[in-house]
């Protein structure tokens, strides 16, 4: 800490305040993400052990960087690569414009950072606008792992209180604990609407019944057809069947047919028809971009 | 009487370095002011004179940060010279501990906690990853510097909520209470069965608790910062149902598989896994179960060994399964209470050693201040025969009572203790004089008398000396 200026508070993190600092010897500006270990509570608390475990292995350009971890007698200080916003705030400043090319852009790089995590074998589990940092030159970078962890080949039960209720895929809504890399696949197709529609929310639920009802009401009810064993998910209840009465021109106006398309294959309902990270990189929608 | 010499010169040095460390802020306000040219003088000497090898008390010094190093990759212990050399030489060994006696903790340690991740209910892995990080970190540190009750502790919690299975660490200690009983029982020889462990209850919430729970919590600290939090471990227990899989076995002979499963968890107690990759320990203890079941079966070893196709060599397979059946060879379960006595005789070794080393520092100090501050020769006089050093005394005596005068004198306790002194170096004659009231008187008086005699001789060298006045406050 001796070795940092601490400038001015950023945020409220999910465990801990954030602050903005320079460091003394390079000039580097970080971001200070602290976390109190009271004497009487449990010690590390376990976000924060998961974030740095994960982060600490995590080097990529679309992922946000530990740089250091600095122990101290009752803190514990993450020392982080500094962006300039968070995907909430750019939207703010975007009076609802958001151009296409800019809006491709950052798709790409959260598909980006989504499949390096993905290969790595790290799921993210809370992807919403408040965790995708971007810089001034418009990287964007994944942050907030603190509700990540990593899996294992044949997935174990996980728990079911995860992800912002906005951003929660259907088959974890109805309480599957078996999920994989499929659930922030969902969130990555909820925050592509929202960032063509500049920061309107697609799903913008206001309990675990009325999220479930806007989605069916966009995407239709699914069934044992569309979703075989749907039924035996531990929280399933049925839900009358609605039939779509929005296209999705009328929902993304501002997505070319390509993207369209490409935002159909991450908001499938059925975890197991859902589009991965790699296959989505490789969607035509992307097809014309030169390097972003 | 040499205890008493070095807790003296200790409260000596000590009394010097907070001298020091109060007159130097003042120091701005004394140049303002128009010093005497004798003062100003000593200011040059001084300043020349101060000891550059002298450090000032590191009281509230203390680092109170520590960087966590990223970016270190411990786990496996054979990679580079350093970890290979403590993999044979754990740390615990430089504190006088037995190779024996170090691998006695660790089995224990290691048993502890898969026990109470037991009565935790937690699941396998989380045991697997406590007694993994419970090795590491004693590959770093030494149990004599680091009580291994805590960590077995800090391991649960943090295996816990590694594993997604959070405990609190309130269950942590009661488990590890019942665990102690327990194990204080078998010690015993009274066998531990539904009766016996009936009437336990767990323990209330008292200084001890509070006090487990912050060691507990400190430990855990401890064990991330020295892990570099690389604490994800990647645990053979899929990997043999994947290996029993592909060789076909999965569903003709799950006994070898459970066998294998079983040697895995034991394995834990050893060091394979800092040495091995999990797949060649997995291959490992397929091929030791396929060997040991009742009705063994020959694995394919034609053209070549099976687990070869697993890159295992067979060299680390026949070593670890070497390792595995000489675990099995144990002859008894370590001795708890045993252990702890022995660690606690190892420490207070250390801290002895240590504290003599910290009086011998300040002797040192104080040797190298002493012609500085006065004439006399008064450290050495202390390394004179007994008989000698009563006709000695008076010049070493001199000098000290000189310096403690000088940072006692503002608080009035110098004459006292001066006094008290005087009395005790006497004590031996005074014994034949008990008696004796008139005598004793006598001697009081005589005991003045020296001391008067005592002062002036004090208040010449005060004159003389070209210690700093400031000193004398």
């Amino acid at each position: 800490m001796l070795n940092y200026d601490k400038m001015e508070k950023i945020g409220e993190g999910t465990y801990g305040t954030v602050f903005k600092a320079r460091n003394k010897s390079s000039g580097e500006i970080v971001a200070l993400k602290r976390v109190r270990l009271d004497d009487d509570d449990e010690g590390v608390p376990s976000s924060a052990l998961r974030e740095i475990c994960i982060l600490r292995e995590l080097k990529h350009r679309n992922v946000v960087r530990l740089y250091d971890v600095v122990h101290s007698e009752n803190k514990l200080t993450l020392v982080f690569e500094f962006c300039d916003q968070d995907l909430k705030k750019f939207f703010d400043s975007l009076n609802g414009y958001m151009d296409a090319m800019t809006a491709r852009s950052l798709m790409l790089q959260l598909l980006r950072g989504l499949s390096f995590c993905h290969a790595h074998h790290v799921l993210h589990r809370d992807l919403k606008p408040q965790n995708l940092l971007i810089n001034t030159n418009g990287t964007l970078k994944l942050a907030d792992f603190g509700l990540a962890r990593a899996f294992g080949v044949p997935v174990r039960c996980f728990s079911a209180e995860v992800v912002t209720l906005w951003y929660r895929p259907p088959d974890v809504l109805f309480g599957a604990k078996l999920y994989n890399t499929s659930i922030d696949m969902w969130s990555a197709g909820c925050i592509f609407a929202e960032i063509s529609n500049a920061g309107r929310p697609l799903f913008p639920g206001a309990d675990v019944d009325d999220q479930l009802k806007r989605i069916f009401k966009q995407l239709g009810t699914p069934n044992e057809e569309s979703w075989p064993s749907i039924t035996q998910l531990p929280d399933y209840k049925p839900f009358p069947v609605v039939h779509p009465t929005l296209t999705w021109s009328q929902i993304v106006p501002n997505l070319n047919t390509r993207g369209r398309d490409l935002l159909q294959k991450l908001l499938v309902c059925n975890p197991a028809g859902r589009i991965d990270a790699d296959a989505a990189l490789r969607h035509a929608y992307f097809a014309d971009t030169s390097d972003v | 009487m040499s205890s008493i010499q070095e807790k003296r010169k200790l409260v000596e040095a000590k009394l010097q370095t907070m001298i020091r460390t109060i007159v130097k802020p003042k120091e701005p306000n004394g140049k303002a002011e128009p010093k005497k040219e004798e003062e100003e003088k000593f200011e040059s000497d001084y300043k020349q004179k101060e000891n550059p090898e002298i450090i000032p008390s590191s009281f509230g010094k203390r680092p109170i940060y520590s960087k966590v190093d990223i970016n270190c990759d411990k786990w496996l212990m054979t990679l580079d010279e350093e970890s290979r050399l403590k993999i044979d030489n754990p740390p615990s060994l430089a504190d006088g501990l037995s190779k024996e006696l170090e691998e006695e903790i660790r089995y224990l340690g290691c048993e502890l906690i898969q026990q109470g991740a037991i009565l935790l209910k937690l699941p396998q892995t989380a045991a697997a990853t406590g007694q993994i990080l419970f090795q590491r970190y004693y590959y770093q540190k030494s149990f004599v510097r680091y009580h291994f009750e805590h960590a077995v502790q800090a391991c649960l919690l943090l295996a816990s909520k590694i594993e997604e299975e959070p405990r609190r660490p309130r269950e942590v200690y009661n488990v590890f209470h019942r665990l102690e009983r327990l194990h204080r029982l078998q010690q015993s020889g009274i066998e531990i069965n539904k009766e016996t462990t009936h009437g336990m209850k767990p323990p209330v919430i008292d200084v001890n608790y509070i006090n487990t729970k912050q060691h507990m919590i400190n430990s855990e600290r401890r064990i991330l910062a020295t892990l570099g939090f690389v604490v994800h471990v990647k645990h053979p227990h899929r990997l043999i149902v994947a290996y029993g899989y592909s060789l076909g076995i999965t569903n003709s002979r799950p006994d070898i598989l459970q066998k294998s499963w079983n040697y895995m968890n034991d394995g834990l107690r050893t060091d394979i896994f800092m040495r091995y990759k999990p797949e060649t320990i997995a291959c490992a203890c397929i091929f030791l179960a396929a060997r040991t079941v009742e009705d063994p079966l020959a694995l394919p070893s034609s053209p070549f060994h099976w687990f070869e196709a697993f890159d295992a060599s067979d060299r680390d397979v026949e070593a670890i399964a070497l390792q595995l059946v000489n675990l099995y060879a144990r002859r008894r379960f370590p001795n708890w209470p045993c252990i702890k006595a022995e660690l606690e005789t190892l420490r207070n070794a250390k801290n002895a050693e240590k504290a003599a080393e910290k009086a011998k520092e300040i002797a040192e100090k104080l040797e190298k201040m002493a012609p500085e501050l006065e004439y006399s020769n008064g450290i050495e006089s202390k390394k004179e025969s007994p008989i000698n050093e009563r006709e000695k005394k008076s010049g070493a005596d001199r000098s000290k009572d000189r310096r403690r005068k000088r940072s006692n004198e503002r608080d009035g306790k110098g004459d006292r203790r001066d006094r008290d002194r005087d009395r005790g170096d006497r004590e031996d004659r005074r014994k034949d004089d008990k008696r004796d009231k008139r005598k004793r008187s006598r001697s009081r008086s005589r005991d003045r008398k020296d001391k008067n005699r005592n002062r002036d001789v004090g208040k010449k060298y005060h004159r003389g000396s070209n210690s700093p006045p400031r000193y004398r406050r």
